[in-house]
């Protein structure tokens, strides 16, 4: 009973994660499959806080950078979109404890203003467009290696290529409280990473909107979650509890939950003290933060990669000033990529499986044979 | 075990409920176009009731009905709230529920006295015709519920109904003005004669309208004040000669908020 146990266990947290791979072929952010496929696309941090006259905008990529230049960031586009017109309310703590507040008609986000980068591959300034902002002639731009000011262990120590703009606040509409913001990766016309509040489609859960804009979001997450409960209700359904073990699977890895069905921006309103998630601060621990109200994935991986006590500040300091982000770490080899691949296992198991099924059906097919022949025989005999 | 525990509390739960109202509550009954809406379900009395998390397997039915398109309301098992819908906002939309039977048996006197508090005067007389007050109440009980969300313009579509064997059908969409109720009771699509209807109010328990459905199967509730109103009505039938229960109730609940004035 033991070693059935053993096996149905296995089994099922092989089988399942591959099963349902498909849902989060497209993650984001630090931990990503974006950053093995298209590093360079790879957006691993937005920041967005008031400073005196100005906003500080932070859009950082290319998470656990190490190498040194020249890097390939000509291909790629970064964009900070800005939704200044669709109403957000306030009056829901839930919301506002989770996501800064409530959109009440998501399916009209939209960019009311742009901010668009390119970079040489020295990560100086290709070129940056703004659109449906004023004075722009005042926008302060930094772009550079600079330290990840992510407080997460498995980025510390690593460097990220920065995008830093000062936007005065003037460059906005006059009496603009409400913001909503998300940021975006581009190659080639072809959005590949997408960013709003912090640590949200870094979750395997929402891979899938990864690639699709704020304002069809809510829809894509709903046709997600009605496959996958579908998915989990029915292994949660059946007496088995092997199959009770599929659905516990599913559950906290894969399925939409409640408060999920919320579009991925970062909200940002100057009624309340700017703190996550109203806008981020370099300083904010939001992986506590954002366990604090349901996801503690990464709250788990920093006690699993992490020392005693958690960290909880950057382990570079940050700037007071200009750039505000911490000094580079010096630059060093990354490490060497894998060589061994997993193709010769997978067709291993193809053809053993064939092979099986080959020989079965065989087996089967010669027993009919005999047993027709058997029959026949019988009648002549007698 | 920790699942057979919570099977079990869920059928307790159930076994308790049988003879409470039955519920659709809506985490808004005016969305945003575009808003996400959470459909609670509910079971109580006196329109305050405790959360029915979602149970597919005793889930016949659970459905919206905006724009003419059906589309079903999608969650999650084990989880309150029950559903959730998108809302286009464009027009009224109706939530509809409908359960799976679930048994029940009461004692004699507790039977009779849950019958006369909703009105099921035709099962009491037919109880005793039958010699049977003193037998135990078996029963097999379905939930039918709705709830309407407004939109921005009327729906001609919440005056049909949407398919339930019983079903509180208004005459023109409520969500619309203040007014007195009128619609019809339906039992499989055909006017129901001389069923119980009561409204209650949202958060005021004391405010508690009865009538009876005329031969047509029509019915005229004259709500004293807008609100959050919660209609509802039991049907009881003698269950067919094989069944294991004596008789089949249907519980059909329609709640809606009624505009102070025209919500457009």
């Amino acid at each position: 009973m033991k070693r059935r146990a053993r096996w149905a266990i296995s089994a099922f947290t092989m089988l399942v994660p591959l099963f349902l791979a498909a849902m989060g072929a497209f993650a984001s952010d630090h931990a990503d499959p974006t950053n093995l496929t298209d590093p360079n696309a790879n957006i691993t941090d937005l920041f967005f806080f008031p400073k005196g006259d100005q906003y500080i905008l932070i859009f950082n990529v290319r998470r656990a950078l190490t190498a040194s230049q020249p890097y390939d960031l000509a291909p790629y586009e970064y964009r900070v979109n800005f939704d200044l017109t669709t109403p957000t309310t306030f009056d829901s703590a839930e919301d506002r404890a989770r996501y800064g507040g409530t959109i009440t008609t998501p399916d009209r986000l939209h960019p009311d203003a742009t901010i668009t980068v390119r970079l040489n591959n020295d990560t100086t300034l290709k070129s940056i467009t703004v659109n449906g902002l004023k004075n722009t002639e005042k926008i302060r731009t930094y772009t550079g290696v600079r330290d990840d000011p992510f407080i997460f262990p498995r980025f510390f120590k690593v460097n990220v290529i920065a995008m830093v703009m000062s936007l005065p606040k003037d460059a906005f509409p006059v009496g603009q409280h409400d913001f909503m913001l998300w940021g975006t990766a581009s190659k080639d016309g072809a959005q590949l990473d997408h960013v709003g509040r912090s640590i949200r489609t870094q979750l395997p859960r929402f891979g899938i909107i990864n690639t699709t804009p704020p304002g069809d979001q809510l829809k894509t997450l709903m046709e997600n979650k009605e496959s996958r409960d579908k998915l989990y209700n029915f292994f949660k359904g059946n007496r088995e509890w092997y199959s009770k073990v599929v659905a516990d699977l599913i559950q906290p890895t894969f399925q939409i939950r409640k408060y999920d069905l919320v579009p991925d921006v970062m909200i940002y309103t100057d009624r309340f003290p700017a703190v996550y998630p109203n806008g981020r601060l370099l300083t904010d621990d939001v992986v506590a933060q954002t366990c604090a109200f349901g996801d503690c994935l990464l709250q788990e991986i920093s006690y699993i990669e992490g020392g005693w006590p958690r960290a909880t500040t950057n382990d570079r300091p940050f700037l007071d000033d200009w750039p505000y982000l911490a000094e580079p770490w010096p630059e060093r080899p990354e490490p060497a990529a894998p060589t061994r691949s997993i193709l010769p296992y997978i067709i291993g198991i193809v053809l053993a499986f064939a092979l099986v099924s080959w020989a079965i059906i065989e087996l089967l097919r010669r027993l009919i044979i005999w047993l027709w022949l058997k029959a026949r025989a019988k009648p002549q005999a007698a | 075990m920790r699942s057979l525990a919570f099977a079990a509390a869920v059928l307790l739960a159930t076994a308790r409920a049988q003879a409470h109202d039955f519920w659709i509550e809506p985490s808004t009954f005016h969305p945003a176009p575009g808003a996400m809406v959470s459909v609670g379900l509910r079971v109580g009395q006196n329109f305050i009731g405790d959360p029915v998390p979602r149970l597919s397997a005793f889930i016949a039915a659970f459905s919206v009905r905006q724009n003419d398109k059906d589309r079903d309301v999608v969650g999650s098992d084990h989880i309150d709230p029950a559903g959730f819908l998108p809302v286009d906002g464009n027009a009224t939309a109706t939530i509809s529920y409908a359960s799976t039977g679930a048994y029940i048996e009461l004692p004699p006197g507790e039977f009779e006295d849950y019958l006369r508090v909703y009105g099921l005067d035709d099962v009491i007389a037919s109880r005793a015709a039958r010699g049977e007050r003193n037998k135990l109440g078996r029963e097999r009980f379905y939930r039918y519920a709705k709830a309407l969300i407004t939109g921005r313009d009327p729906s001609a579509g919440v005056t049909k109904p949407v398919g339930l064997a019983y079903e509180i059908v208004p005459n023109d969409d409520p969500t619309r003005r203040f007014a007195p109720f009128r619609g019809h009771v339906l039992y499989h699509g055909e006017p129901l004669a001389n069923a119980l209807v009561v409204a209650l109010l949202h958060g005021r328990p004391s405010v508690n309208l009865e009538t009876h459905s005329d031969p047509q199967g029509a019915i005229t509730l004259p709500l004293p004040c807008p609100g959050i109103w919660l209609i509802k009505s039991v049907h009881m039938v003698r269950a067919s000669f094989f069944a294991s229960e004596d008789w089949d109730s249907f519980w059909a609940s329609l709640t809606v908020e009624i505009p102070n004035q025209n919500p457009s």
